[in-house]
């Protein structure tokens, strides 16, 4: 049986970078190539984004993707 | 070629929405007046639009079997698909992977039921008996047959028969067997790590 992979609490700044960027949800989903629920259920903590989504909502803001999402002890 | 024969299939399945609503008005009519046809141009030019109406219906199922572009973009908008990013994608699949999971389980409980037979008997004392058996004879290969075989009649039998017609367990089993089969073709490519 495959082992299973620890389970991680990642924690994101969405919000925060939103409102510095003064995005909103529909122009960052836009931007980003998903829907406005996407980036909800992301801000939300609801859903975890992929690396290669993670990566595009990053750039978007111009910082490094652990800048975003922060792993959280 | 390809592009035309694109167009070609636009144009049947279309016909074959289209004109449905004239064709059920032509056969209700048809019926009214007794079920026969007057002689005419009219009338003809109906009949042989009507034919042409059957051939593309029978097309459109085959192409519901065989053309997947066409199956997948008609029955996804039936059931209701979202898979605009990766999270809708997810959700598509864990719904998905929910409903083949219920349909399968649905199905071998129908399975079982076409399979299984229930009789009740009411002996001469007043004491009754049930009895639940399973059984597979050739009867339930005959998926064909008008009719259910007969029940078994006995002294004192109150009730006795299948729970479901047992010439349908041939079709339940060939649906099971497909889905699993489709599932794990489609899926071991995937699994494998060699794309979906």
């Amino acid at each position: 049986m495959t082992p299973k992979p620890p389970k991680l609490k990642i924690a994101n700044r969405l919000r925060v970078l939103r409102a510095e960027k003064d995005l909103t949800q529909e122009e960052l989903a836009e931007k980003v190539g998903v829907t406005r629920v996407t980036v909800n259920c992301i801000e939300n903590g609801v859903y975890l984004p992929s690396l290669e989504l993670g990566y595009a909502i990053a750039r978007c803001f111009g910082k490094p993707v652990e800048d975003v999402f922060v792993l959280e002890d | 070629m390809r592009a035309h024969l694109k167009r070609a299939h636009r144009w049947i399945v279309g016909y074959a929405v289209c004109f449905s609503p004239c064709s059920l008005l032509f056969v209700y009519w048809i019926t009214r007046n007794g079920g026969t046809m007057p002689e005419g141009g009219l009338y003809g030019v109906m009949n042989n639009l009507g034919f042409a109406w059957v051939l593309s219906l029978a097309y459109c199922v085959a192409a519901l079997l065989f053309y997947k572009e066409f199956r997948e973009s008609l029955l996804s908008r039936l059931a209701g698909f979202r898979e605009q990013d990766e999270r809708e994608r997810l959700v598509t699949a864990h719904a998905a992977r929910n409903t083949f999971l219920l349909t399968l389980a649905l199905q071998t409980v129908l399975l079982i039921l076409s399979l299984t037979t229930v009789s009740l008997v009411r002996n001469p004392d007043g004491h009754g008996m049930l009895s639940i058996g399973m059984g597979f004879s050739s009867s339930n290969l005959d998926v064909w047959a008008r009719e259910a075989p007969a029940r078994q009649e006995g002294p004192g039998l109150y009730f006795g028969g299948h729970l479901l017609p047992p010439n349908t367990a041939p079709i339940f089993l060939l649906t099971i067997l497909i889905q699993l089969a489709a599932f794990r073709l489609s899926s071991r490519r995937g699994y494998e790590g060699l794309g979906a």
